[in-house]
């Protein structure tokens, strides 16, 4: 059972299956888009509309409704615009000949992939791409292409084998298609098959002329009938990924509208919550940024920047696919300037703060302490208190900044004594700001009967974070053992611990 | 580059498909139908299609002009004259196309002659 609508083709009512009407749009849509520069267009269409209805009632001979069988021999009959031949602009042998050689092919509907010599800056990839696209500037996959080199480096690779296997827009017919209707949800599916056909036809015909200059020069080798086969397997694998893509977009394309907007929707949603973030993380901003509070502001807006630019290029060109709407050349312009200025004010920001970190400062409180048991246990105290916490051990809380990280060490002691010394140190902008931020770092410990407590660090939260930081080593004689009170910290031990520890850390 | 006989097939008989359509309309006013059927004929176009794009080329040179016609069966149809330019212009056609075909035939005399 098929489906069938009722059409007027020049002035004819036909009644045709709904493959037959598909295959039939197809084919005047391939007319329209080859006399597209003509002026007459419209009035060529009609006249060979005409001449297909008064075709089909010759070929129907009696039967009702047309299909595929008809519409197959009236294009055969008409031809394809590649053939036509008569129009002017094709009037070049390089047409001609293309022309004859495409004879074969089915012709295309989608728009195709063509290298575009016109505005090439090396192989006419990226600019082909651009119209392929619907791009306005192929400044934009030229960008694309360096990024793509920068991280990563497979833009080269990408370029290059494009190069290599795309060909070149050399007729006017051919650069009218690489403009042509652009790839959009209706015939994605259909553009894609065609493409990797096409794709597979090019690398298979690549291998056997490669094969055939081996034969010009020493006869058939087994260089040239490899790189025969593998031209071929690649073809197949390309026209069999091309039905598989084709399929699975076809399956999709009824919802991808729906699924577009969705995600669309998803996107302008991150906006707010990425906005919600990074207010969330100010106070984070404000601690480790540089001294200056402008210099601060600048960092946040220029990395909030950074982000959402991406984010709002993605969704304006998304909508611009699904609402089939051109963008505009200034957005791109104005969007491109603004995260090119966003990113040089975080990276300044960054620098100015690094800047910050050059100098060193360090002191050492030596304390000495007596535990008479044979065993001794160490603690690590965590963060007390509620104000706002960042990840492992980080609390800010209003005038005070908390970090739980401090480095425990055990070594064994020369005396009887058990000495803990607390390494106090900073980074600033320069020796003397060092200084000053160390001698605002807060560290203490609390020794109970064989217990000892070591206690976060905290400095004042006017002070900007400068990588504070706390190493505590404690000096314990030989006969005693330590213990630790949970494994939430890290342990350097190399004196006699307990046994259950002991096998604990041999296993890690 | 390389010549292919059918290129050089395709152009001698797409320079004189002018010629041919002007001098079928000439003769008589002619819908496509027809003129594709005496194109046919005499083996001047493979696929219909090429016709055309022609005759919209023509028509916009003014070198032909077209009426509508009701049929017996169908839509109205477009019929084809020649204008007054048009005669002109295939006047001018054909006195090139006898020096051609003089052109031609001298040139292979004289192969023959050679041989």
């Amino acid at each position: 059972m098929n489906k069938t609508f009722s059409i007027n083709l020049g002035g004819t009512l036909f009644h045709i299956d709904e493959n037959a009407y598909e295959y039939t749009q197809k084919y005047l849509q391939s007319i329209k888009r080859h006399f597209s520069t003509s002026e007459g267009c419209d009035e060529i269409l009609y006249d060979i509309e005409v001449r297909m209805a008064e075709l089909f009632t010759e070929h129907l001979s009696g039967k009702n409704i047309i299909s595929m069988k008809e519409v197959e021999e009236v294009i055969i009959i008409m031809g394809k615009p590649e053939d036509f031949g008569a129009e002017p602009i094709d009037e070049n042998p390089e047409g001609e000949k293309s022309g004859q050689e495409r004879k074969e092919q089915k012709f295309k509907t989608g728009k195709r992939f063509f290298r575009d010599p016109d505005q090439k800056k090396l192989g006419g990839v990226c600019s082909g791409m651009a119209a392929y696209f619907g791009v306005d500037d192929p400044v934009w996959i030229r960008l694309l292409f360096i990024l793509f080199t920068i991280f990563g480096g497979f833009g080269v690779m990408t370029y290059l084998i494009l190069w290599l296997i795309v060909p070149e827009a050399q007729t006017a017919a051919e650069k009218l298609s690489m403009r042509g209707e652009a790839a959009n949800v209706e015939n994605i599916a259909r553009v894609i098959e065609d493409e990797m056909n096409e794709l597979g036809d090019r690398i298979s015909s690549w291998g056997s002329t490669s094969q055939d200059k081996k034969k010009d020069n020493k006869g058939s080798g087994p260089i040239g009938s490899f790189i025969n086969f593998l031209g071929s397997v690649l073809s197949s694998f390309f026209s069999f990924a091309g039905k598989v893509l084709s399929f699975m977009i076809s399956i999709i394309v009824p919802f991808i509208k729906f699924i577009s907007i969705l995600f669309i929707g998803g996107l302008l949603l991150f906006i707010p919550i990425s906005i919600f973030g990074i207010s969330m993380m100010r106070p984070i901003f404000e601690l480790v940024g540089p001294t200056s509070e402008e210099w601060t502001n600048f960092g946040i807006i220029g990395v909030y920047g950074a982000c959402l630019i991406p984010l709002l290029a993605v969704i304006l060109f998304l909508s611009s696919l699904v609402l089939k709407i051109k963008m505009y050349r200034a957005v791109n312009i104005t969007l491109s300037v603004l995260w090119i200025g966003f990113i040089i004010l975080a990276s300044w920001t960054t620098s100015k703060t690094i800047m910050e970190f050059q100098s060193y400062a360090k002191i050492e409180k030596d304390s000495s302490i007596f535990i008479k048991d044979d065993t001794l246990t160490i603690h690590r105290k965590s963060i007390a208190g509620n104000g706002i916490t960042f990840g492992d051990g980080f609390q800010i809380d209003g005038d005070k900044v908390t970090i739980e990280n401090v480095d425990i060490e055990v070594k064994t002691s020369t005396d009887t004594m058990i000495h803990i010394v607390q390494k106090i140190s900073s980074r600033g902008t320069n020796q003397a700001q060092a200084k000053a931020l160390v001698s605002h770092i807060q560290h203490q410990f609390r020794v109970e009967g064989n217990q000892i407590f070591i206690e976060p660090l905290s400095f004042p939260s006017g002070d900007k974070f400068r990588n504070q930081k706390v190493e505590v080593i404690i000096y314990v004689p030989e006969n005693k053992t330590v213990n630790r009170s949970n494994h939430s910290f890290h342990l350097d031990v190399d004196v006699n611990i307990h046994p259950w520890e002991k096998e604990h850390m041999e296993r890690f | 580059m390389e010549i292919k006989l059918e290129n050089t097939k395709a152009q001698m008989r797409k320079g004189i498909l002018e010629l041919c359509v002007l001098s079928i309309v000439s003769r008589e006013e002619a819908y496509p139908t027809d003129i594709i059927r005496h194109l046919k004929e005499a083996r001047l176009i493979v696929v219909e299609g090429t016709l055309y794009p022609l005759l919209n080329r023509l028509k916009d040179a003014k070198l032909l002009s077209y009426t509508w016609k009701e049929s017996k069966s169908g839509p109205p149809r477009k019929y084809y004259e020649i204008t007054p330019s048009g005669i002109e212009f295939l006047k001018g056609l054909q006195e090139t196309w006898k020096e051609l075909t003089e052109a031609v035939l001298l040139s292979q005399s004289n192969i023959n002659q050679n041989e």
